[in-house]
């Protein structure tokens, strides 16, 4: 069939994948330290052309996906006063622990844990400068300096880390992070962190942005799939107009 | 069917539960002991189609992967304990915690629960009792016709008997305080029980460690602020609007989609 077929049917697909990350982002609109994603194309090199044939007229004019970047500029930080609520102001991160090894996280909403740790939402402790913390009981506070108070009295220190810019970071949901293979962060030396108390970063999706794309991808997609019609048409015409026998 | 769909149908929801919550804190603004809840939600796992690092061509190698994204989920709904504020009532069964800690009353089922909410009264077996008559635990009994009902700060709780001119103790209030008084379960009529998630309750007389002291006379005012909750309306009726137009723009898709073929 028309190679035109499914290169204006690729297009179709790229803008259906835009559509599922604007999705997939404005479902996080209020997903506290949330980075959104975007989806990169490029041409189907694969398939290489003859070298008399022009690329657009091959199956190499095919777009397919190619990745998936992602947002880490830092999303609006706001107070909640809620003690135990911390937001980054820098490019770091916070470390916690998991089953699969260190992950990292932009949401700094920590609880306390019946033994005394200090965990994300999802249960997972949070990584101090020494491993795990396991804060005595009474008041808790997060000082600017990362260092946390109980009843005035330190119990520990929160670890953070800094990576390359961009980070080399994958998501893995629950707002956690890890990092690529062959790659790790270098933790931030005590003097030098900076955190906002009582605040949470809120999601970093825009969603004016977000409305515009969706504009954008809605257009888009009906004009690959009018192309799309169109060859049919062409190859209609071809099939019962042309091939008639009189 | 397009992922998208339900992958917006999952922030809808999650806009409808901060709604839910806000909700639950506004029809409280005046429930005195009220701490006002906050949803936190998570991003849902991601479909990895080639993995990251895997080759693209010979030379090089795909950075990320292409990976899209199925939506959030709640990840909690925590209670925040912050201090409310007080309001002076001068009733002398009136008491305010100050600081950490919470009063234990005694269900009809003999199970304990926890409340901040200081408003006692006394029942017809002169118990002193909350609003809806649970007993404080351990039980208080205040003897017929005394008067000058006084409650210190650390929770001794004395009376002028009558024909006495002196005060007379008559009981000791205690006050719990959990290593993780967010997973305290609530069950409503300002009643907290205790889960695995909170941990025991360690009880002592106010003025200790954590256990806050009382604060005869005043009643804790909710914690919740109603231009903070307003602000947080907005925002995920907002939020609700925006995810919508995605479900919106899928539909188009699709509808699109279906008119090619005649």
């Amino acid at each position: 069939m028309t190679v035109g077929n499914y290169i204006a049917a690729s297009g179709g697909m790229a803008a259906l994948a835009r559509l599922e990350a604007v999705a997939h982002n404005l479902a996080n609109a209020n997903t506290a330290g949330y980075k959104a994603e975007r989806p990169v194309f490029r041409l189907r090199q694969d398939v290489q052309p003859a070298p008399t044939e022009p690329l657009r007229m091959t199956a190499g004019a095919q777009v397919v996906q190619a990745d998936t970047v992602f947002d880490f500029s830092t999303g609006p930080i706001q107070a909640t006063g809620n003690p135990l609520d911390v937001a980054i102001p820098g490019p770091e991160f916070f470390a916690v622990r998991t089953d699969a090894g260190e992950r990292y996280t932009r949401q700094g909403i920590f609880q306390l844990d019946p033994e005394g740790y200090l965990v994300t939402t999802s249960g997972r402790r949070v990584q101090g400068t020494n491993g795990d913390l396991r804060l005595p009981p009474g008041r808790v506070e997060i000082a600017e300096d990362g260092g946390i108070y109980v009843e005035g009295v330190e119990a520990g220190r929160l670890k953070l880390v800094r990576f390359a810019d961009p980070p080399p970071l994958v998501p893995e949901g629950d707002t956690l992070f890890a990092p690529k293979p062959g790659t790790a962060g270098t933790p931030v030396p005590e003097d030098q962190v900076h955190l906002d108390p009582a605040s949470i970063e809120g999601s970093n999706v825009s969603a004016v942005g977000s409305l515009i794309e969706l504009v954008d991808v809605s257009r888009s997609y009906e004009s690959y799939m009018r192309a799309l019609q169109q060859m049919d048409q062409v190859s209609g015409h071809a099939i019962d107009d042309v091939g008639k026998v009189e | 069917m397009i992922r998208a769909l339900y992958t917006a149908a999952t922030g809808m929801e999650a806009q409808q539960l901060t709604i839910d919550v806000i909700a639950n804190n506004l029809a409280n603004v005046n429930t005195t002991g009220f701490k006002k809840s906050r949803a936190d939600f998570e991003d849902l796992l991601y479909q990895m189609q080639p993995a990251p690092g895997t080759p693209s061509t010979t030379t090089t190698e795909s950075p990320t992967g292409v990976q899209v994204g199925l939506g959030a989920r709640p990840a909690a709904v925590s209670r925040l304990d912050l201090q409310g504020d007080y309001t002076q009532t001068g009733n002398p069964l009136d008491v305010a915690i100050e600081g950490p800690g919470l009063f234990q009353v005694t269900l009809p089922d003999g199970t304990l629960a926890f409340t901040r909410a200081g408003s006692f009264q006394i029942d017809n077996q002169l118990r002193v009792v909350t609003p809806d008559g649970y007993p404080l635990s351990p039980a208080i009994s205040i003897p017929n016709s005394a008067t000058n009902i006084t409650i210190g700060q650390d929770g001794t709780v004395s009376a002028i008997l009558p024909g006495q001119t002196a005060a007379t103790q008559v009981g000791q209030i205690q006050t719990a305080f959990f290593a993780n008084p967010a997973g305290l379960r609530a069950l409503g009529r300002n009643l907290l029980q205790q889960t695995d998630s909170s941990g025991p309750p360690q009880l002592g007389a106010p003025g200790q460690n954590n256990l806050g002291t009382l604060l005869q006379g005043f009643l804790e005012n909710s914690n919740v602020s109603v231009v903070e909750e307003l602000v947080g309306l907005i925002t995920a009726q907002r939020a609700y609007e925006v995810t919508s137009k995605a479900i919106q723009t899928a539909d188009q898709m699709l509808q699109t989609t279906n008119a090619i073929v005649q």
